[in-house]
């Protein structure tokens, strides 16, 4: 035997606590089994995985970041309706080939979208991505009038 | 702590109790892993994104192989956060490695923020032709 305890995939030896790993397994049964949605056209979709998302708004701005590791950029669609941000793709299982077998998958493979709303409306002909480190990054800037204004009132 | 808290309310002058904490959060996460096993070696491929080559380090030592890494903030100043689901300030995770490992022979490679750790089997453990004599 060269990996030690390796075969079993719901045992995790080397993570420092039972609780926490038994925990996130537990996390990750519940996502399997509630993912899913609507998609544009109203279809029901099985989305098999749902990237961990951050979105911050900076005064001229919106920044969306996703975690992406392993997905080919390419593979990658980002589009902006109305105020509402869709990000979908697919994260390509790497075929067994050559006599190479999965000992243990934790990893996420197949397809993936979330959509957002944007607290206010964007430049959607100004919107740029970066994916990098496996990490995607989209700017969105905010459309003038969404802009804070400031304004000045005279107290009588 | 105590003498850099004491300082603190010396320098602000107000004695209060309460100074603003230097620290940086940490969240160091265990990376999800695949593991693949090829008639000469087992990948083991781990989801550490945001984690640059400068930022990983992979030991190998006394059978146990451990992969560390850390995150640069992806948040600048001066900005409000809407959602939150990024976490992971660093990652850790460590493997218990048997005999039929080469321990010389581990190649590691970063792409797309998955490090690829390639463990050369040991000359026993790999396949091999018998010649029917």
């Amino acid at each position: 035997m060269a990996l030690i305890r390796w075969k079993d995939n719901r045992d995790l030896p080397a993570f420092p606590s039972d609780v926490l790993s038994m925990q996130r397994e537990i996390n990750r049964m519940f996502d399997s089994f509630f993912r899913g949605g609507v998609d544009d056209e109203g279809q029901m979709f099985s989305s098999s995985w749902s990237p961990a998302t951050d979105i911050v708004e900076h005064e001229n701005e919106y920044v969306v970041n996703l975690e992406l590791p392993g997905v080919n950029k390419d593979d990658v669609k980002i589009i902006m309706q109305e105020n509402l941000l869709t990000i979908r793709g697919q994260k390509k299982e790497e075929k067994e080939s050559n006599g190479s077998q999965y000992r243990r998958v934790e990893r996420s493979y197949g397809e993936f979208q979330r959509t957002f709303q944007l607290p206010s409306s964007v430049k959607s002909d100004r919107i740029e991505a970066i994916y990098r480190d496996g990490i995607l990054t989209v700017s969105l800037p905010k459309a003038e009038e969404a802009r804070s204004k400031q304004i000045e009132v005279k107290v009588k | 702590m105590t003498d850099k808290s004491e300082l603190a309310a010396k320098a602000t002058g107000n004695g209060l109790p309460l100074t603003e904490s230097t620290e940086v959060d940490t969240y160091v996460v265990a990376p999800l892993a695949d593991v693949i096993e090829t008639p000469e070696a087992f990948l083991v491929a781990l989801d550490m994104p945001g984690a640059t080559k400068e930022n990983i380090s992979v030991t190998l030592e006394k059978g146990t192989l451990r992969v560390k890494g850390y995150v640069e903030p992806l948040q600048k100043e001066g900005a409000t956060a809407i959602i939150r689901e990024i976490r992971a300030t660093g990652y850790s995770r460590a493997f218990t490695i048997g005999e039929g490992i080469d321990r010389n022979r581990v190649e590691a490679t970063l792409a797309d923020g998955v490090l690829s750790v390639k463990l050369f089997k040991a000359e026993e453990l790999k396949p091999r032709q018998i010649t029917i004599q």
